[in-house]
């Protein structure tokens, strides 16, 4: 059974780029979400395997959804991976002491996204070769 | 960070061995659709940069900017244009800065800006 993802980017070409990439190289179920609070409802709903959170988005942002998501009993255990432009150290630290599963970096690479994803999730992938 | 889930899976091999030629028709397909979304972008750099060139940039055209190259630079390495990414970052950081800093700095965003349209003009 595939693995179902849910991407929550408030931009269109990263989540369009992102659940492509998914779902064609891991061939993984994708589901999105365009804000914080659409996302919330979409994994309370849907219960997918993980989530791919964007950080900076307009209202509710990234580090705000996780914590929403992790006081709801539906979906406190949906491992989350972040996904964010920002690279100093201070952020770093910042969604490390979160919680989350791993934080990976735009730009991403569309052919080593799912793997990064998988290691971050402790998800092995057999004869994955991107 | 949490502890994640152990399962292998199988994927369709003869799927992967095929999805860097059509990871690539995909993301040129993508890049089209998506080409006006960045031609907007341009435009909100554009207008910081051209008042920065007047001597003055309002807070809404230095905000608008500074998010337009946010995304940019979030987009472009993934299409294939890393210097895009570069770029943008650069511009994202001057424009985040204080308006009198980015007045003094007009030239070198200038320069930044037209080398980042060269790039994207460079991938259609």
């Amino acid at each position: 059974m595939p693995r179902r993802i849910l991407i929550i980017d408030d931009e269109d070409d990263i989540r369009q780029v992102a659940a492509m990439s998914l779902e064609t190289v891991a061939g993984w179920n994708v589901l999105t979400a365009s804000s914080g609070a659409q996302g919330i409802r979409r994994a309370q709903d849907e219960q997918p395997d993980a989530i791919l959170l964007d950080v900076m988005m307009p209202g509710m942002d990234g580090p705000s959804t996780f914590l929403e998501l992790r006081k709801s009993r539906d979906t406190a255990k949906i491992p989350v991976i972040l996904l964010t432009a920002k690279v100093q150290g201070p952020d770093q630290k910042r969604f490390a002491s979160l919680g989350v599963s791993g934080v990976l970096f735009k730009p991403f690479d569309p052919m080593t996204l799912a793997q990064q994803m998988s290691e971050a999730l402790g998800w092995k992938i057999e004869g994955y070769k991107p | 960070m949490s502890e994640g889930q152990h399962i292998t899976e199988q994927p369709d091999l003869a799927r992967q061995s095929n999805s860097g030629a059509e990871i690539d028709d995909l993301l040129q397909a993508l890049w089209v659709k998506n080409f006006p979304i960045l031609v907007e972008r341009l435009k909100a750099i554009r207008v910081a940069t051209d008042q920065l060139i007047r001597g003055y940039i309002d807070e809404s055209a230095r905000r608008d900017g500074e998010a337009a190259a946010h995304k940019l630079s979030g987009i472009l390495g993934t299409f294939g244009l890393p210097r895009g990414s570069v770029l943008s970052s650069k511009i994202e950081a001057l424009l985040a800065g204080d308006v009198l800093a980015c007045a003094q700095r007009a030239a070198e965003l200038t320069c930044w800006f037209q080398e980042l349209e060269a790039v994207i003009a460079s991938h259609r």
